[in-house]
């Protein structure tokens, strides 16, 4: 019943496989080397090409070559420069190319990473990636020296995921320190990391990191499988791939989890998940995610576990306020007056004296305010960001209802709805709750609590029939699995869960990934 | 062909929904006035008897759905027809139990909707979670069964905590011997819910682990017999035989005498959340026995493509079946006595002495 919606899949896959065959070798000249590049490049200003002679050998130029701004320019300068022109007073006067080319290699270059590269694309990219290439005339193959260095934003405290206790670093754009970020917490020969690039034009780096022996063999096979089908011209954001390998496209639920926390990104590699990370965003994805997921905080397991499990209960409590309360609010107005209390009736009557419109009408107008001025104040200029809170309290609070637009009962409503979808932890769980809110409003509206327990009840099938990498989204409520309640809505004491950590390096029966147990007849 | 798959639990919860999905609002066994729960208790000894009778067809063809083996049993075409009376028959009941959610809904708190939108949007629903398969259906069972559990807890306090609960209303037991409560036994409370339970010979083939669906469908039937029963008891207790008797809907009656606090009461709107939970999964397993049989006698591979189609023929049943929901309950006792015992007891007793007999031969 998934499928997978790829429409771009087909065709960039034909035009992968045609650069492939044009693969060319590099020229033994390297004058003839540099103008290709130069065609290449167009003649870009921030290309440095440098000509120059290795010590005393005379003969035979070389070249360095780099892009400016993307490699370290005193790098460069120091460990090949430096080094081959130099330093290198003791290679051979007059060897043949192949020779010196050798001893660059072996005794003049001192850099810890070198590699040599044959193909002419390999070598473009290794420029663009902020290598060093150096080529020497009459040999065909190049050296390239890592010398990239740019600068970085520095590692931040979490925006979107903050905490009272427990760690404050972020991710950041770099993934090589957000790779050093995870290592630096797990210090595992286990912990492995895989690495890809994706995007035909912005070739992003993108890696998956699991442990070995926790996360299960068909998931890191899955995520490999599903990252080598996408096709497409640039990863900017770990959004990009979550569309690509997400299991179902028509849903509003989330089926990856995102977040900017190392310490939520290593405790789910604890729990056998993978962490994909991309570079160039501070949001590492994790598959596979369940719905439940989305309620946890890394606090939780840094608070007590009494204190923690308050306060998911509250988050449930919370979700479910966001979702309802303005169609609970309908229902009741509209269809179940019996079920206030009677001086509850009386007054919300009272308050509804003289406005013009049916309840479902002033709540859909007060909740796409609310919409507007939440996406308001998310755009809009900083500086003019009071503007936005000033008007939005005074429209929704003071003028609406002294204009006899909108009972006052209705503001309490929207208020309520809105503070609750703030308190949810994870944001795209809560912009589900957003768009479903409209539908069980208008369900309220036509049927009162009938129609809501009927949506309701087609909300969790259509929840039931999603998988994420194949674990059901509402695992382990349905699927029903006493063992696994211990961390959904309570949060037992650690001591509780204890087996799990001592099982980590083999593979283990009491900690899998993706234990959807067998009845899960896919 | 079979694979999706359901685990014990949700075989459990799925007929634990079913049996006390309609049984609990509209009530049952009163003709037998005090001592109805003494009849229904009754009656879940017959339930065991037919789930018993069930499972011995079940372990002799244990791929395969009632209408497989009646026509391995009969041989294609008479197998064939008793298989085209048991579409007809689930199709008459899915849409019987969808005309009790469009009275139920209409007479209580939807009054003025007309009733064609209020059956309407229900099969909707279901046609949306047969759609998903049985698998879905199951793990969704499992989660509102959860929820009407709670529910049905808080009410069942809430009873305690009002001080409605009479307990004398009962005595005396037996006042009129035993002769109208075996009556009303044979004439309501086997065949309603327990009868009804032959659907879930389609539904047997999907679960997982063979080897306890005995035991779990043992468990099923008593705790959702005792279920009916306690909860018949409460309502004779709190409302007196006389109002029971006479009231359309005896725990809706019975619940909006809760009044707690000054805050909690009315609550005859919950107790209509529980009836459309439960009513929604039972119109929901006759649905889909009626699409496997039909899947199964005509060979039909997408048995997707059925679902739209019947939900209509379901849909338009469940309207013109009677005038009004008197004449509808009326009927529903005349079926109860005359054509449930055929589906329920009849065929399948037929079956178990052709496969005994085949057995005895053969060997």
């Amino acid at each position: 019943m998934s499928f997978h919606w790829n429409p771009f899949q087909k065709k960039n896959h034909d035009n992968n496989t045609d650069k492939k065959q044009v693969e060319s070798p590099l020229h033994k000249d390297i004058s003839e080397n540099i103008a290709k590049l130069k065609l290449e490049f167009g003649d870009s200003t921030e290309i440095v090409i440098r000509t120059f002679h290795i010590g005393r050998h005379k003969d035979l130029p070389a070249v360095a070559i780099y892009m400016e701004g993307l490699a370290d320019q005193n790098f460069v300068n120091k460990f090949i420069m430096e080094s081959l022109m130099l330093h290198s007073s003791d290679i051979e006067e007059h060897a043949s190319s192949k020779a010196l080319f050798q001893s660059i290699k072996m005794n003049a270059l001192t850099l810890s990473n070198v590699k040599i590269l044959k193909v002419w694309d390999e070598l473009v990219l290794s420029i663009l990636s902020g290598s060093t290439i150096i080529m020497i005339d009459g040999w065909n193959e190049a050296l390239v020296g890592e010398t990239q260095g740019w600068e970085e934003r520095a590692i931040t405290e979490p925006t979107s995921q903050t905490v009272v206790r427990g760690p404050k670093d972020a991710f950041t754009e770099s993934i090589k320190i957000n790779v050093t970020l995870i290592r630096k917490r797990i210090k595992s020969a286990n912990l492995r990391m895989e690495t890809v690039q994706i995007g035909e034009v912005s070739r992003t780096q993108i890696a998956y990191m699991y442990i070995q022996g926790i996360a299960k063999e068909d998931l890191v096979q899955e995520v490999k499988s599903r990252l080598d089908k996408i096709h497409t011209d640039s990863i900017l954001e770990s959004g990009n791939i979550e569309e690509f390998i997400q299991d179902q496209m028509l849903t509003p639920f989330p089926q990856l989890i995102n977040t900017e926390r190392p310490d939520a990104a290593v405790g789910n590699l604890l729990e056998g998940r993978v962490v994909i990370l991309i570079n160039g965003t501070p949001f590492v994805l994790i598959a596979p995610a369940t719905f439940f997921q989305f309620f946890q905080s890394p606090e939780d397991y840094y608070q007590r576990a009494d204190i923690a499990t308050f306060m998911r209960l509250l988050r449930f409590l919370v979700f479910f306020i966001s979702l309802l309360a303005p169609s609970i609010y309908i229902a009741l107005t509209t269809f179940h007056q019996q079920m206030l209390p009677f001086p509850l009736l009386i007054n919300i009557a009272a308050q509804r004296e003289g406005i013009p419109f049916p309840a479902f009408i002033e709540a859909l107008i007060m909740e796409v305010t609310f919409e507007i001025l939440r996406e308001a104040g998310i755009r809009m200029p900083r500086a003019v960001g009071q503007a936005v809170s000033i008007v939005g309290a005074i429209v929704i609070g003071e003028a609406a209802v002294q204009a006899g637009i909108i009972s006052p009962a209705m503001v309490i409503v929207v208020g309520i709805t809105a503070i609750s979808s703030f308190a949810i932890p994870s944001f795209n769980i809560a912009i589900s709750a957003r768009i479903l809110r409209f539908i069980f409003m208008a369900s309220a509206a036509m049927a009162g609590f009938y129609g809501m327990t009927l949506t309701a009840i087609v909300v969790v099938a259509h929840m039931n029939s999603l998988r994420s990498f194949g674990v059901p989204y509402l695992k382990p409520l349905s699927p029903f699995s006493l063992s696994e309640q211990k961390d959904i809505f309570l949060r037992l004491p650690q001591w509780f869960s204890q087996k799990k950590l001592s099982t980590i390096g083999n593979a283990n029966e009491i900690k899998k990934p993706t234990n959807q147990a067998s009845q899960d007849g896919d | 062909m079979v694979k999706e798959k359901i685990s014990l639990l949700q075989f459990f919860v799925l007929l634990n929904l079913f049996v006390y999905g309609t049984n609990l609002v509209v009530g049952s066994g009163l003709d037998a006035k005090k001592d109805a729960w003494i009849a229904i208790l009754i009656g879940v000894a017959g339930g065991i008897l037919l789930f018993l009778m069930y499972y011995y067809l079940y372990t002799l063809y244990p791929d395969l759905s009632l209408v497989g083996y009646s026509q391995k049993l009969l041989g294609k075409y008479a197998g064939g027809f008793i298989g085209l009376l048991y579409i007809i028959f689930f199709i008459y009941e899915a849409a019987r139990d969808l005309r009790d959610v469009g009275g139920v809904i209409g007479a209580t708190v939807l009054n003025e909707t007309p009733m064609i939108f209020i059956s309407g949007v229900m099969i909707l629903a279901i046609a949306y979670i047969i759609y998903l398969g049985i698998e879905v259906l199951a793990r969704t069972a499992e989660i509102f069964w959860g929820f009407v559990v709670i529910l049905g807890a808080l009410g069942s306090l809430f009873f305690y905590f009002s001080g409605l609960i009479d307990v004398k209303q009962l005595l005396p037991l037996l006042e009129s011997g035993w002769k109208p409560v075996l009556k009303a036994v044979y004439t309501n409370t086997i065949m309603f819910p327990f009868g009804e339970m032959v659907a879930f010979t389609f539904i047997l083939p999907y679960i997982e682990k063979k080897k306890q669906v005995l035991k779990v469908g043992m468990a099923a039937v008593i705790v959702s017999g005792l279920l009916i029963t306690y909860s018949t008891a409460i309502n004779l207790s709190v409302l007196g035989v006389d109002i029971m008797t006479r009231s359309q809907f005896p725990l809706l009656s019975a619940v909006q005498g809760i009044e707690i606090m000054n805050f909690i009461e009315h609550l005859d709107v919950m107790a209509v959340l529980v009836l459309i939970i439960g009513v929604f999964f039972k119109i929901s397993v006759f649905y889909y026995a009626a699409i496997v049989a039909m899947a199964d006698l005509f060979k039909v591979t997408h048995k997707k493509r059925l679902i739209f189609p019947t939900a209509i023929i379901i849909l338009n049943t469940s309207l013109i079946i009677a005038g009004n929901f008197t004449e509808h309950l009326n009927e529903g006792k005349f079926v109860l006595r005359t054509i449930f015992p055929i589906f329920a007891v009849g065929f399948p007793v037929l079956y178990c002495l052709i496969a005994f007999f085949k057995s005895k031969v053969t060997r």
